[in-house]
């Protein structure tokens, strides 16, 4: 399989998840906003949360979607997905308290499963970025190539 | 040059996915360092810790049907199962195991809410999502007679025709609970006077454990999220409203009302459940009280690693000692009852029976 259809799968993935759970918070926004503010770590902070994190999946789903941001897209996918897994983590491990899960097909997961989960689509990031690296790489291939012929 | 310029970049994006990653943990940590970080400070009070006050007796394995102790005498143990209509009893060695039968309707709406009882030999079955009450034997269990009881949440035995209940009445205009009881002999329903909070949230913020102690004769409501107890008789007259050892005296959970697309309410929490007190007991005139509040005479460590139980006399309600349940394996204690110096504790895959020092 070439590298860029490996970014592009990688990335719609990336997309149907951040858009699907963009959509699904907003749809249910009482219920997201009350689930975070049930939350030890984020309560104080609930209401801006519940405002931010769909907005900024879909602002990663925009960027994801353009060749030309997609980059920028997979690094900030890489950054929600590991804040996502350790907030997870952190709450199974530490939290004196665990409310249920966010909105949509995701609240249907345990806390475990959605866990491994977060994790899964981390490593997609990471393998994301590391394809793309290459893949730019190698469409510049007469700056190189030259390169390494005349040197 | 071109090896070198793809390593540099490679290099680049790895120092990239270690610093974004690396950026985003430390930001969720610092969220969950600042919400724990409260509850690891001094909470102004101390314990009375008796060391070595209980001593492991016998253990086995806990059938993972099991969920509650709901009654013992000096030789049986009596467990509740998931199911409603079957009670395990064991002996204090485990060492044999009987199911007792109830014939009793075992759907979904009977056991997803209910309490058991036994006073043997009497069983008593409450199904709060019914609501009733199914009477029987152990040694009949298939004769069963039902009644209807208020709606309630949580319910004890005060004699075997009276029941005490925390819940819903209709004469209460705001969507609180109270404390009633009922004989089922005479039909008869006494109501609390004014006693329970009235905060319009179908009393979430105010819930708590009831338990009834026969030889003091009176039934001890620990609130959960405050540091509170109250102590009732019989009619359901206050007796005492007493403070537990520790100084949390604000209550620290806000509730909030959703409606749904059919117009119906329910109640929630909107805040985090921070439990100050949680499973409790009574025995023998005293209660056994599971708080969640460290003491400042404790180490982080060995609060980490037991259950403390905090003991009070109810002749006056004051506090007079505390002692710690080991945690088996990393597993905290779920569950336990004291009966006459016998204490038998439920964690998630096994069952212990202490001895308590007299």
């Amino acid at each position: 399989m070439k590298r860029s259809t490996v970014v592009e799968i990688i990335s719609s993935l990336l997309i149907l998840l951040f858009v699907y759970a963009a959509v699904s918070k907003l749809l249910d926004y009482s219920t997201f906003k009350l689930q975070l503010a049930k939350s030890p770590f984020i309560t104080d902070f609930a209401g801006i949360i519940a405002w931010g994190v769909p907005v900024t999946e879909i602002i990663i789903g925009l960027l994801l979607s353009l060749k030309k941001t997609r980059l920028i897209g997979l690094y900030l996918s890489l950054f929600l997905m590991t804040a996502f897994s350790s907030y997870i983590f952190m709450m199974l491990h530490y939290s004196y308290y665990i409310p249920c899960s966010c909105g949509g097909i995701l609240s249907k997961m345990g806390w475990n499963t959605h866990f491994w989960f977060n994790i899964a689509f981390t490593i997609a990031s990471i393998a994301g970025i590391l394809t793309h690296t290459n893949t730019s790489k190698k469409s510049k291939p007469v700056i190189d190539t030259n390169q390494v012929v005349f040197t | 040059m071109f090896q070198l310029y793809r390593m540099l970049t490679s290099t680049k994006h790895l120092i990239l996915i270690v610093g974004v990653m690396a950026s985003a943990l430390i930001l969720v940590s610092i969220l969950a360092w600042s919400a724990l970080k409260p509850i690891n400070i001094k909470n102004g009070f101390n314990r009375n810790i008796k060391p070595n006050f209980i001593n492991a007796v016998n253990s086995s394995e806990k059938d993972k049907e099991i969920t509650d102790i709901i009654g013992a005498t000096e030789n049986t143990i009596y467990l509740r199962t998931k199911s409603p209509g079957r009670i395990l009893m064991t002996n204090y060695r485990f060492n044999t195991k009987k199911n007792i039968l109830l014939n009793i309707d075992s759907a979904k709406k009977t056991s997803s809410f209910y309490y058991t009882i036994v006073d043997s030999p009497q069983v008593s079955v409450l199904a709060g999502n019914i609501p009733c009450l199914y009477v029987s034997t152990l040694d009949s269990g298939k004769k069963t007679n039902s009644f209807r009881t208020p709606l309630f949440t949580r319910a004890v035995m005060i004699s075997p025709s009276t029941y005490a209940f925390r819940g819903f009445d209709s004469t209460i205009k705001t969507p609180d609970q109270i404390f009633m009881a009922k004989n089922f002999n005479t039909g008869e329903i006494k109501k609390e006077n004014n006693l329970s909070e009235r905060n319009s949230d179908a009393g979430i913020s105010t819930d708590g454990i009831l338990n009834f102690d026969s030889a003091s004769n009176l039934i001890t409501y620990v609130f959960f999220y405050k540091n509170q107890f109250l102590c009732l008789d019989t009619n359901l007259n206050l007796i005492r409203r007493c403070t537990t050892v520790d100084t949390t005296n604000l209550l620290n959970l806000k509730t909030q009302s959703l409606v749904n697309s059919k117009k119906e309410v329910s109640y929630t929490n909107a805040s985090p459940k921070r439990l100050i007190n949680s499973v409790s007991c009574v025995d023998n005139g005293y209660l056994y009280n599971n708080s969640h509040l460290k003491a400042d005479n404790e180490t982080d460590e060995t609060f980490q690693r037991n259950s403390i139980i905090d003991v009070y006399d109810l002749k006056n309600s004051k506090y007079l000692y505390s002692f710690y349940i080991p945690h088996y394996k990393k597993e905290n204690m779920e569950n336990f009852k004291i009966i006459k110096n016998k204490l038998i504790v439920l964690y998630k895959t096994q069952m212990i029976y202490y001895n308590v020092a007299k």
